[in-house]
C-alpha cells in the first residue's frame, strides 16, 4: 500500500488526526465518534466506514494499539502509542505553520 | 399480488452507483431491500412502507462487531451481506460511510486487491489447462482427457472473466478517485 507512506511523512489526514487525538487517553473504539463530535462541536464527523479502515491503518502503523481485552469482543479499547503522539505533535506544529503562513498573507494584504 | 420483487445485480464493479440509487427508487414506491438471492446475482425486495432512505454500500474482508457496531452509532443499518460486500440503510441526511477521498479511495484499494488475487488464481488455472490441453494433443492421449481439459479450461476462462473485469473496474474506480 505505497499511500502509507504519508502516514510516517507526517502529514495525517484530517480524520487520523482526529482518532489519534481522541485516543490520547484510551477509550472504547465506540467511543471515538462521540469524543470526535464533542471535542470538534459536531464540525467533524467520521463516517463508519473512514473510521473502520482508518483504525484498521493506525493500529497496522503502531500509531495506536489495542489494549486489555475485558473479553468482550465488542468492546476493544485503543490508545495513541508513543509513535503516534510524536506523530500527531510533528502535525500539529505542520498545521500550526500552516495558519501561520495565512496570517502573514492576510496580514500583509491588510497593510 | 406478490409482495417480492427481485432486481437484477449487474454486477457492483460496474455498477455500484446505479443499482444503489434504483434500490432508493424502490424504497419510494416502498419497496425495501431485504438481502441478496440466487447466489448474490439478485437483489430481493420486499413490499413495506414507502419512505425516503438511501443506501450504501462497503466491500470489507475483515469484518468483527465493531464493524457494524460503528455503522450502527452513526445511523446505518446494516441490510445485508454476501461475501465481503455489505450493504447498509440510513435516512436521507445521514452523512456518508466514507467521509473522505483517501479512505474512499482505501475503498477501491481494498477489493481491487482481493479481487486481484482470486483473478490472477483463475488466470493461473486456465494458463495450467491450457497447457494440460495443448499436451493432451501432441501426445496423443485418450481424448477423454483432452475434453476434461477442454472443459476445466472453460470453466477457468469463465471464473477469469467474473474476477478479471470486476478487479479493472475497481482499478479504474481508484484511478479515477486519485486525479
Amino acid at each position: 500500500m505505497p499511500r502509507f507512506d504519508s502516514l510516517e511523512a507526517g502529514a495525517l489526514t484530517d480524520i487520523s488526526y482526529y482518532i489519534l487525538l481522541s485516543l490520547i487517553e484510551a477509550k472504547h473504539g465506540y467511543l471515538i465518534m462521540k469524543t470526535i463530535d464533542q471535542m470538534t462541536d459536531h464540525q467533524f464527523t467520521i463516517g463508519p466506514a473512514s473510521m473502520y479502515t482508518t483504525i484498521k491503518k493506525l493500529l497496522a502503523a503502531k500509531l495506536i494499539s489495542e489494549i486489555g481485552g475485558t473479553g468482550d469482543r465488542n468492546k476493544k479499547t485503543y490508545v495513541t502509542t508513543k509513535k503516534g503522539l510524536e506523530l500527531l505533535q510533528k502535525d500539529v506544529e505542520r498545521r500550526r505553520k500552516m495558519v501561520e503562513h495565512a496570517e502573514k498573507a492576510f496580514y500583509k494584504k491588510g497593510e | 399480488m406478490s409482495n417480492t420483487k427481485y432486481m437484477i445485480n449487474r454486477g457492483l464493479a460496474f455498477s455500484e452507483e446505479q443499482d444503489m440509487r434504483q434500490l432508493n427508487e424502490y424504497a419510494k414506491q416502498g419497496w425495501l431491500l431485504e438481502g441478496f438471492a440466487g447466489g448474490g446475482f439478485f437483489f430481493k425486495l420486499k413490499k413495506g412502507t414507502p419512505q425516503e432512505v438511501q443506501y450504501n454500500l462497503d466491500y470489507q474482508v475483515n469484518v468483527d462487531e465493531e464493524y457494524f457496531a460503528f455503522f450502527q452509532e452513526a445511523g446505518w443499518k446494516h441490510i445485508c451481506s454476501t461475501g465481503h460486500i455489505h450493504i447498509f440503510q440510513a435516512p436521507i441526511n445521514t452523512k456518508p460511510i466514507y467521509s473522505d477521498q483517501s479512505t474512499l479511495i482505501d475503498k477501491y484499494e481494498h477489493v481491487a486487491s482481493f479481487t486481484g488475487k482470486y483473478a490472477f488464481f483463475s488466470l493461473l488455472l486456465t494458463l495450467l489447462f491450457g497447457v494440460l490441453l495443448k499436451l493432451s494433443f501432441m501426445f496423443q492421449i485418450p481424448s477423454v482427457i483432452s475434453y476434461i481439459c477442454i472443459v476445466l479450461m472453460l470453466l477457468s476462462v469463465v471464473l477469469l472473466v467474473f474476477t478479471g473485469l470486476p478487479y479493472l473496474a475497481y482499478l479504474r474506480k481508484r484511478k479515477k478517485l486519485l486525479n
